[in-house]
């Protein structure tokens, strides 16, 4: 009983004082993290182009899926506690169609969203964003994947339309104020990304998975 | 943050494109466009285009009749015409009221058997007149588990259903659009000839118009000329239509044949067929002022007053449209190997506009 006594009592005085001393510690990481407001992000995105023709019921007919990959690079700025404005550019590779007669569009991005991230002081940061992207068409090919040839159909695009991401994810910290995130988000352009009037076609990206590794910079 | 701010900028004036002036495009190249954008962005497979214009006839291929083999559409290949049949029916039934076989304004109770229970509404009985203009309150179709019962509903279905149905409208008051109304239609001509529909319509249309390789039994329809049908990325299996459906969509047919057709609605005073043709194209009830029925046909009064008779179709695997400018002579036929929404309408009404231009 005596030992056990001294025991608790040498291990209780330590944990006391690092309960005691516990949100000072936090609070003192916190505040090192919000005087850093700049963030510089890399970001490798997995997405499912899709296009709805016309009619959202469009999308209930069963469609082919196929991946493609989206990458990119800037920064994140904390102006507040913990919202965020972000802006990013980004190569991405959109599109859609069937397997055999499959549209491949790809764009040169810029994003600009908004952003709220929980605390940094966690192990484990929620992030919840929106915004919207301006996007420049590179090149369009239709591509028939029976005879291996394809066709520029460029012309048949607007240059440019805006499409409006949404997403959610974690992050974590790995070292030295790197961080990892991981989010899901969908996409979506407001207008008719084809010229021609009688087929209106909406991009839609859904789903997409995002993973990027950030620092803060300043 | 002031360098960051120059260089966002910079990038949004860079995506800031320029508006150039695109210069005239040839009739072909429009419709090029048009039919190539809903292979683009239209999950469409193939798309087979024909144009009646300056008494010229143009046909159009893109893409392509089976996403597996890449083989090319041209104008023997077999495709659904789904409802465009319709207006065959709606023909066909002109052709026995031309000659005095069966009066248009018969009511249809006294051509079915005895034990069927026709519905009539306020004192009102359904004429052939109201099934082929869809104004006689019949439902488009039965509850069906699904579209491919279409291929089961056999005669003890329809007089189970037709005994406990009360019509929607009082016949010849709304217009209602009824698969099934049109298919009764093939029903009775069957009941009064002794014939098959199919054999009604290769004795009295296709062979006197020259169609020979249009078929409404599924069996005539395996060639090595047939285009695929998809609903999205799926292939479908051909429609089945039982006879009491089949005058509503059965008919396969090729752009070769519906061109022959278009041509026969457009020119009929040369027709063979010509006291038929003119029956159809009769109005016969007016939803608005802009919109009338015809036997079988739809017809709209376009901005400059001109008569635009027309027909669309679906099933799920095809699509398919037809229209004609009653006052231009201009005309058109789309034919699609795959389910739209509403994509074929589109393409059709486009160019039939498009041909007023050139």
């Amino acid at each position: 009983m005596g030992i056990n006594h001294k025991i608790k009592s040498g291990i209780m005085k330590p944990l006391l004082i690092i309960i005691l001393f516990l949100p000072l510690l936090i609070k003192a990481q916190t505040d090192t993290v919000r005087q850093k407001k700049l963030e510089a992000v890399i970001q490798y995105s997995i997405q499912c182009p899709l296009y709805s023709v016309n009619t959202p019921a469009d999308l209930a007919l069963p469609q082919d899926t196929k991946y493609r990959s989206r990458i990119g690079l800037g920064t994140k700025y904390y102006p507040f506690k913990r919202w965020y404005a972000s802006n990013i550019i980004s190569f991405s590779q959109e599109g859609g169609g069937t397997l055999q007669q499959r549209t491949n569009a790809n764009y040169l991005k810029n994003s600009i969203l908004w952003g709220y991230s929980s605390s940094h002081a966690r192990l484990i940061i929620f992030n919840i964003f929106c915004g919207i992207d301006m996007n420049l068409l590179l090149n369009a090919k239709l591509k028939y994947s029976y005879s291996n040839d394809s066709e520029n159909v460029s012309d048949y695009f607007h240059k440019f339309n805006l499409s409006f991401p949404f997403g959610f994810g974690l992050k974590t910290k790995l070292f030295n104020d790197i961080y990892f995130n991981c989010d899901f988000f969908v996409s979506m352009s407001p207008y008719s990304i084809s010229k021609e009037p009688y087929i209106r076609t909406a991009q839609i990206i859904y789903p997409a998975f995002q993973f990027g590794i950030s620092k803060f910079i300043k | 943050m002031k360098n960051l701010l120059v260089i966002l900028i910079i990038i949004l004036i860079s995506f800031v494109s320029c508006k150039k002036e695109d210069p005239p495009l040839s009739l072909d190249s429009k419709i090029e466009r048009i039919a190539k954008s809903h292979i683009i962005f239209g999950r469409t497979p193939g798309i087979a285009i024909g144009i009646y214009h300056d008494g010229v006839i143009t046909q159009y291929f893109y893409g392509t009749r089976n996403l597996s083999t890449g083989q090319t559409i041209d104008e023997f290949t077999m495709f659904e015409i789904c409802s465009i049949t319709k207006t065959f029916t709606a023909l066909l039934f002109a052709d026995f009221v031309i000659k005095n076989e069966i009066p248009l304004n018969d009511t249809i109770d006294d051509y079915f058997p005895e034990d069927f229970n026709i519905p009539n509404k306020d004192g009102k009985y359904v004429q052939f007149l109201h099934l082929l203009n869809h104004t006689s309150g019949i439902p488009r179709e039965p509850d069906l588990p699904n579209l491919q019962a279409f291929a089961v509903f056999n005669e003890n279905d329809l007089k189970n259903y037709l005994s406990t149905l009360q019509l929607t409208t009082t016949p010849g008051s709304n217009y209602e659009y009824s698969n099934l109304g049109m298919g009764l239609i093939g029903y009775l001509l069957e009941r009064i000839s002794g014939k098959t529909y199919s054999e009604l319509l290769q004795e009295r249309i296709f062979t006197p118009l020259g169609m020979t390789q249009t078929v409404c039994s599924e069996t005539d329809f395996i060639t090595d000329n047939n285009a695929q049908g998809y609903f999205g990325s799926n292939e479908t299996d051909m429609y089945i239509w039982s006879p009491v459906f089949a005058a509503a969509g059965t008919i396969k047919s090729n752009l070769h044949d519906m061109m022959i057709y278009l041509i026969e609605n457009i020119e009929y005073e040369n027709s063979i067929l010509k006291e038929p043709l003119i029956l159809t194209k009769q109005r016969t009830f007016s939803v608005n002022e802009n919109l009338y029925l015809g036997l079988g046909w739809h017809l709209t009064i376009d901005g400059k007053g001109d008569e635009i008779y027309w027909h669309n179709g679906g099933t799920k695997g095809f699509s398919s449209f037809i229209a004609y400018n009653n006052s231009t002579k201009d005309g058109v036929v789309v034919l699609i190997n795959s389910y739209c929404t509403g994509e074929q309408n589109n393409i059709g009404i486009e160019i039939l506009n498009l041909l007023k231009e050139y």
